[in-house]
């Protein structure tokens, strides 16, 4: 990948459990914050891209803004990696020129209209059973009947397969997320849009967080929430002239899993190990080290996903993630994450990293020069800093 | 109550459990077992229904206390399992109650519970010792 791609502008809608606003509406409002963040007009934006399971069309955004010419319109179908195949795609397509200015987004009203952690309430039959069909991994034909409803029972699974098979005690386990949840909770109080910023939660609040999947509690969980986050990629041009200091994109990775689509749980061994490697190619590749990452954001699904994902990505070894976290020597999710800020898949934990590399964010971490994300349970990841790629 | 509601392509899985068989598909071709959600092979051909000998081992589990939906309110707290079987796939069923003892890697072995007049669920437990 040429490594001429920076993000210029973020953007961000209002973040509320009921946005009372329709999904182009939100992003329509990240995505105008964004583009004068940038400095730019909407007439410069000539490319734009999405979540393919977004709602807001690329022809919606464009009409809406007087976008007569859209050079590019692209949608990710990586689910929960998109964040990082958007920053990829985007980075290549300006490479390519095919694009001089691409507004990437992600729009979803994930409390009030679709809430991802509970089953949707499926027909009854005449005898008022609830018919559970289709090939889904929750609430599908051979789940739902056994009550695999949402994402968080299988988080369930992977955090005592994880227990077991590096036998880590419960209560060092539960120590472990607690840490992470409260840790992310405080980064919130000091984030004036995120969800939680008047929640804080110390270890006896969380341990008196009610139990939803054994071991982990409705707080290891994402929020649902309503909002839209949006960013603009440019080329030289416009970074050199941008009245933000310009974040570029190094690189970006994937190594998509087909079950994490499909049958979450069913992987050989769990948690997946997914991408293994990845992380220490693409750092190989720039001749930097673990060491030289100051911040991290990781799609925290559930907080249980930190640690995976800190093992996946090399920054310890397996099953050690649990004693690292007391003190990782690296911040992740200073936003308060996809736990305590909203649930936008990702792409808020662009945004902050974006504020980080910029030396504006809420929670700053010093000098802050390289930003990883890793999504999709390590899937996908990314690497972002201030500084020109060498 | 959740029942499943089979395709015309999962019917035969429904209908042996309710008859006391574990159905699993299996590759006539690569001689390779598969979940019962496929109807073909990673190689191409269509798979076949073979009966499995309803043994394997615990992959892992988990308690659920909340309930993800009304239907599921009434029936908390449950056990999911997720089994893998002697031939290879893995099966998750679930079991009333809080089972927080169990142990992956344990053996396990299926029976069957008939939960409405048509519909039977297989479901995993340890197996006896």
């Amino acid at each position: 990948m040429s490594q001429t791609a920076a993000i210029i502008g973020v953007g961000e809608s209002d973040y509320s459990w009921a946005s009372g606003k329709t999904e182009i509406d939100m992003a329509l409002n990240a995505i105008r914050l964004a583009i004068a963040d940038a400095g730019l007009a909407a007439s410069d934006i000539d490319g734009l891209m999405r979540f393919s399971f977004d709602n807001v069309a690329q022809s919606s955004v464009a009409e809406a803004l007087g976008i007569t010419e859209v050079r590019l319109a692209l949608d990710s179908a990586s689910g929960a990696s998109s964040a990082v195949t958007l920053l990829a795609a985007a980075a290549s397509a300006i490479a390519l020129g095919q694009a001089e200015a691409i507004v990437c987004y992600r729009s979803f009203n994930g409390r009030s209209m679709l809430r991802l952690g509970h089953m949707p309430i499926p027909p009854r039959n005449e005898e008022g059973n609830v018919l559970a069909e289709g090939a889904s991994p929750f609430g599908g034909e051979f789940t739902g009947p056994y009550g695999m409803a949402a994402p968080s029972c299988a988080f369930g699974l992977w955090a005592q397969a994880y227990m077991q098979r590096h036998g880590i005690a419960e209560d060092k386990m539960i120590r472990a997320l607690g840490t992470i949840v409260t840790r992310q909770r405080d980064y919130a109080t000091r984030n004036p849009n995120a969800l939680m910023r008047d929640k804080p939660m110390d270890l006896d609040g969380y341990l008196k967080s009610p139990m939803l999947a054994t071991p982990l509690r409705k707080a290891d969980l994402c929020l649902e929430s309503d909002g839209a986050c949006a960013f603009v990629v440019v080329g030289k041009k416009y970074a050199q002239r941008a009245k933000t200091r310009p974040v570029y994109i190094w690189d970006a990775d994937q190594c998509l899993s087909p079950n994490y689509s499909n049958f979450f749980f069913d992987f050989a061994e769990l948690p997946p190990r997914i991408g293994i490697g990845m992380m220490d190619r693409l750092l190989c590749r720039h001749k930097i080290r673990h060491d030289d990452i100051n911040v991290l954001g990781i799609y925290d699904a559930s907080s249980s996903s930190v640690l995976y994902d800190l093992e996946n990505l090399g920054f310890c070894g397996f099953g050690e993630a649990v004693e690292r976290i007391a003190d990782p020597g690296i911040a992740i999710n200073t936003s308060g994450g996809l736990l305590a800020e909203v649930y936008l898949q990702g792409m808020n934990l662009v945004i902050e990293l974006v504020r980080q590399l910029r030396g504006q964010a809420f929670n700053q971490v010093k000098n802050a020069r390289f930003g990883a994300l890793s999504v999709g349970g390590a899937q996908a990841v990314a690497l972002l800093s201030h500084e020109v790629c060498s | 109550m959740i029942i499943p509601s089979p395709s015309a392509d999962t019917k035969p899985y429904w209908q042996a459990a309710a008859q006391g068989a574990l159905m699993l598909r299996f590759c006539e071709a690569c001689a390779t077992w598969h979940h019962p959600r496929h109807a073909h092979c990673i190689c191409g051909a269509p798979l076949t229904w073979r009966q499995s000998g309803g043994k394997g081992a615990l992959v892992s589990f988990t308690v659920v206390h909340y309930g993800l939906n009304p239907a599921l309110a009434e029936q908390v707290p449950y056990t999911i399992t997720l089994t893998r079987c002697d031939e290879g796939p893995q099966i998750l069923t679930a079991m009333p109650g809080d089972h927080k003892t169990l142990r992956c890697g344990m053996a396990m072995t299926v029976s069957f519970d008939r939960v409405t007049p048509t519909v039977t669920l297989p479901r995993f437990q340890p197996a006896p010792a």
